[in-house]
């Protein structure tokens, strides 16, 4: 498979990639294309140890990774953990922010402040990939994986729930 | 949740639009030139600035009009020699994107580089600012002596003994407190 070909299957996923950990649009072009370079100039080294799909994820989510460590922040970021109690409790400012977007956007607000990892499960698991495709891109273990995918769909379903609360389609 | 909200949700997550430019070959290869040119180029300079240096102040020490020059000339040789062989073996930080690493792995492989880097700017002042600081100031009080009479102070001279203390001090501060907290808050952001 050649790169134009690989851009054509892929392309829109690493967009989306790129939403996920840059917020700012010309950033997320910018990095679109640093990832896409990063997999056209680490392509003879692929050695087919794993399928081309979960290569091509690995190079993107760990340019990606790079890009982020290399921005100034100046908030922390969290965890599935600590994202999901905040996003259960009704008191808190993270509930009551979500309440006023709607469900897509919120994800997507949710991953920009998701620690770099979580983010990656998450994200992988909204696109759609297995549990196994999951284990081989992240290196967690599956029990690891499991555990984080069960705080994903806790957090996913409150984020329905705020969105239907106020008549969004999810 | 059930599979019917989820897959409706991963429905509509992935077929929804975003404001990224769509990338063709043209711009991935012309960026992959760009990136290869600028590793070339930093290789090129430093080899050149290594090949030019050393000589220079080599040619300097057989010159100098005194035993004191020659010997502050010899010294910085050897710390230009120390510094280049401490920032080839250990100072570039290696993070290329390593394909064949997990993200687990390849984070793992990142914090470990970071660190090492804090660990070497951390102690900047020792390997980096010292060894070329004493040549500095040797030399600079060794012309400042030569060249003063009661009746003239070279103050050139003596400017540049004075600002050597703050630049050595700058050097530091770059190294040891900015260079350091960025690569803190890389080491925060990837825990």
């Amino acid at each position: 498979m050649d790169l134009a070909e690989m851009i054509r299957m892929h392309g829109g996923s690493i967009k989306r990639l790129c939403r996920s950990y840059e917020a700012n649009s010309e950033k997320a072009s910018d990095l679109n294309q640093e990832i896409w370079t990063a997999i056209w100039l680490s392509l003879p080294k692929f050695e087919a140890r794993c399928t081309l799909r979960t290569w091509i994820y690995r190079v993107a989510h760990n340019t990606a990774i790079t890009h982020v460590s290399k921005e100034k922040r100046e908030k922390a970021l969290i965890s599935i953990e600590d994202m999901e109690e905040q996003i259960v409790d009704e008191r808190h400012s993270l509930s009551q922010a979500l309440e006023h977007k709607d469900a897509l956007q919120t994800i997507q607000a949710l991953l920009i402040n998701m620690k770099l990892v979580d983010r990656q499960v998450f994200w992988l698991y909204i696109e759609g990939h297995s549990q196994a495709e999951i284990a081989a891109v992240s290196g967690l273990t599956a029990t690891h994986i499991s555990t984080k995918i069960s705080r994903v769909k806790k957090v996913l379903e409150t984020v329905l729930k705020n969105s239907e609360s106020k008549g969004d389609q999810p | 949740m059930n599979d019917f909200d989820l897959q409706k949700l991963q429905a509509q997550w992935q077929t929804e639009e975003n404001q990224i430019k769509d990338i063709d070959m043209d711009t991935i290869l012309k960026n992959a030139g760009n990136f290869q040119k600028a590793i070339k180029r930093r290789n090129s300079i430093e080899w050149i600035a290594s090949l030019l240096l050393a000589p220079l102040f080599i040619a300097k020490m057989v010159s100098a009009a005194t035993l004191w020059s020659q010997l502050m000339y010899a010294e910085l040789t050897l710390a230009l020699i120390l510094i280049s062989a401490i920032l080839y073996y250990r100072g570039r930080l290696q993070l290329e994107n390593d394909a064949s690493l997990s993200t687990e792995g390849f984070i793992e492989h990142q914090r470990t580089q970071i660190q090492k880097q804090i660990q070497l700017l951390s102690k900047a002042r020792y390997w980096y600012v010292a060894p070329l600081f004493l040549g500095m100031l040797g030399l600079g009080l060794d012309r400042l002596m030569t060249r003063w009479n009661s009746a003239h102070i070279p103050w050139p001279n003596v400017l540049f003994v004075l600002t050597l203390p703050l630049m050595a001090w700058g050097i530091i501060w770059l190294n040891e407190v900015y260079a350091v907290r960025d690569l803190k808050a890389r080491l925060k952001t990837l825990s």
